[in-house]
């Protein structure tokens, strides 16, 4: 079954994104939106004992001074934070009992971390996730890894009246590739098996990373591609030292979002691969519909990306300004 | 379109008591005819109970024999516990949720659940089965909305509340292998109707009821519970739904609680504080309006000047200047 995860955005790609309010459209970085874990044991509608597993970075070092956790639609309030067993202070923080089983994915969370305090004159802000297929095929190849039909809804909205979101959604030009050069050098890599498959330029500013050989994980971003010749060139160079008789395997990452100049700016939305701002709620998520010309950026194959961008507006005058939270549904069909 | 195990879905969608698989309305029984019913379910009323029969009141198709799964919402009250007439002892109260008969004039009982009051004010809940077979569930609270999944194989109940599998309770009989050995299948089902009448501590439930499904095969998938517990019953009994996966994510954004600040000055209209990363803010009543009023869009913009005259300050977009 497809796993997807969520991740920040970063000007440029495979970057950890430390800083939240930069995550404002551009290359899915490697930061996940907040740090995860797994829940340890099954628990019902109204047990406050929880117990998780130890992060997969092995030190909860991440965790540190977080007030909440997310696992489904719930948000938990939690006491400082000590380790994999916590005594919950509230269940169903936002309103929402959801029951959890052993494995569900946990989430740190506190109130200085998406959104801050700097907003425009209109009372917005906006910042970009990343919706990434992180499925494999070396686990189980025979098992379907597509996520089929992808939508976004807002599960629940910002319990403060003096606030709102909105979301939009955004997909990616291009989609994710890999294959096997048939020549490369400094500036270029040809794979000629491309010729005629893809428009020119169809991989502009997308990020090309080489998998094997002497330059594994090195990777460029494409200035333009060639449909006559399979030419990809980068905006930068590989080093001269690389022995470039040996051809090696690289992938093609899905182009980047759009990125603002700074997290007060909206992106621009309503266009063929952006949509506009909606509140789409869970009878009426928000999807891309086929498009003949488009490849179906609803279906995420592995390493597939979808952009989310959230508008968050508040209102002028709020004397308080409390139980801002909001739950974002991402649904998908595990077969075609 | 529904699984083809699922035999009996009963959601209150809207007000009418209408039975999903067999595209049947219920009948509404007792001294009120009027049920009140919502999309936050069915409220089980004093002298009212609901009464299916299936299509051509031939009863529901269940085909079930060995297994079955019996699920639903359930807002449990508690009346508190009756007093023994003659002894004086106090008496756990009993009262009906749900009857599964066969369809004959004898109407022989294949699955009655009820609830059952406790000393400590909550709840347990009964299921017990053609043969003489009982057991009960541990205790939960009233007032409080749980989800009960009840699912059995030829050799083994199970009952489930929230999500977590019960230790049964005070068990008696032994579990026939078959709960409808020997009887039609097909079931007419009662809700919240003692077909034994009611006594000193056997009351009407006057609780709330939702989302009421069977299926004819034994399902004790915590995944299952919690895609209908969390996400809704349809993504349990419709094709369409039981292959769609939710990821859920929530973001909390509160305002930070506290600011770190560097110096302030009160002019006695207003506060004004610098923080320490170089902001100015103007304090009143509605300090969140103020912080607004130097938010940050323009800060990168070049300067231009405004005067406020009857305030004696001039802002220079984001910063603050006392003439």
């Amino acid at each position: 079954m497809a796993t997807l995860k969520l991740y920040l955005t970063s000007l440029e790609p495979n970057l950890n994104q430390a800083i939240y309010s930069q995550s404002i459209g551009g290359y899915v970085s490697n930061s996940l939106v907040y740090p995860e874990t797994t829940l340890l044991s099954t628990t019902g509608l109204y047990d406050t004992d929880i117990s998780l597993n130890t992060p997969s970075s092995g030190s909860w070092s991440e965790w540190q001074g977080i007030e909440y956790i997310n696992i489904g639609n719930e948000l938990i309030k939690i006491p400082s934070f000590i380790n994999g067993s916590i005594v919950v202070t509230q269940r169903a923080y936002n309103g929402i009992y959801n029951m959890h089983i052993e494995g569900d994915t946990v989430r740190a969370s506190s109130s200085k971390e998406l959104f801050n305090d700097v907003f425009n004159d209109s009372y917005k802000q906006y910042r970009c996730i990343a919706i990434k297929n992180v499925s494999t095929n070396s686990t189980d190849p025979s098992n379907e890894q597509t996520a089929y039909n992808l939508s976004v809804c807002i599960k629940q909205n910002s319990r403060s009246l003096d606030s709102s979101i909105k979301i939009a959604l955004e997909r990616p030009s291009s989609e994710y590739i890999t294959g096997v050069a048939t020549s490369w050098n400094i500036m270029q890599l040809i794979d000629t098996s491309l010729i005629g498959v893809y428009d020119d330029d169809y991989f502009k500013e997308s990020y090309l990373k080489v998998t094997s050989g002497e330059a594994s994980s090195q990777g460029k971003i494409i200035s333009s591609f060639d449909r006559g010749t399979g030419t990809f060139t980068f905006y930068n160079s590989f080093s001269s030292a690389l022995d470039f008789t040996i051809n090696p395997t690289y992938e093609v990452f899905p182009s980047p979002a759009q990125r603002v100049k700074t997290g007060t700016v909206s992106p621009n939305v309503g266009s063929l691969n952006v949509t506009q701002f909606f509140t789409p709620n869970e009878f009426t998520p928000l999807t891309f519909f086929e498009q003949a010309s488009v490849f179906n950026m609803s279906n995420l194959a592995p390493n597939d990306i979808m952009y989310v961008w959230i508008e968050r507006q508040v209102d002028k005058g709020s004397v308080e300004f409390v139980n801002n939270d909001f739950v974002l549904n991402y649904r998908y069909k595990v077969t075609e | 379109m529904f699984i083809s195990s699922l035999k009996f879905l009963l959601r209150f969608g809207d007000t009418s008591i209408f039975e999903e698989v067999s595209q049947t309305n219920l009948s509404v029984l007792g001294d009120n005819l009027i049920p009140s019913v919502s999309t936050s379910g069915y409220v089980m009323q004093n002298d009212q109970y609901l009464y299916g029969d299936g299509l051509s009141s031939n009863g529901y198709n269940t085909a079930i024999t060995n297994e079955y799964t019996l699920g639903f919402w359930l807002y449990p009250v508690s009346p508190g516990v009756a007093i023994d007439s003659t002894t004086g002892n106090l008496l756990s109260i009993e009262m009906p949720v749900l009857i599964c008969v066969d369809n004959s004039s004898a109407e022989h009982t294949i699955i009655e659940i009820t609830e059952h009051t406790k000393t400590s004010g909550n709840n347990s809940l009964r299921v017990a089965e053609r043969g003489d077979y009982l057991a009960f569930s541990e205790e939960y609270e009233s007032d409080k909305w749980h989800y009960f999944w009840i699912t059995r194989d030829s050799n083994e109940l199970k009952i489930f509340i929230d999500g977590i599998e019960q230790t049964l309770q005070d068990e008696e009989g032994t579990m026939q292998p078959s709960v409808t050995e020997g009887l039609n299948t097909f079931l007419n089902v009662y809700i919240n109707n003692s077909l034994d009448g009611y006594g000193e501590s056997v009351a009407k439930n006057t609780g709330i009821i939702d989302d009421i499904f069977l299926t004819n095969v034994r399902n004790a998938s915590e995944s299952d519970m919690q895609r209908l517990i969390n996400d809704g019953i349809i993504y349990v009994v419709d094709d369409i739904y039981t292959t769609t996966n939710v990821i859920k994510s929530s973001v909390y954004a509160n305002d930070p609680e506290t600011i770190t600040i560097n110096s302030m000055i009160n002019d006695l209209s207003y506060i004004f504080v610098g923080r320490n990363d170089g902001k100015i803010m103007r304090g009143s009543a509605l300090f969140w309006e103020t912080r607004k009023t130097f938010s940050n869009l323009e800060e990168y913009k070049t300067g231009g000047l405004h005067g406020s005259p009857n305030e004696g300050f001039l802002s220079l977009n984001n910063t603050t200047i006392r003439l």
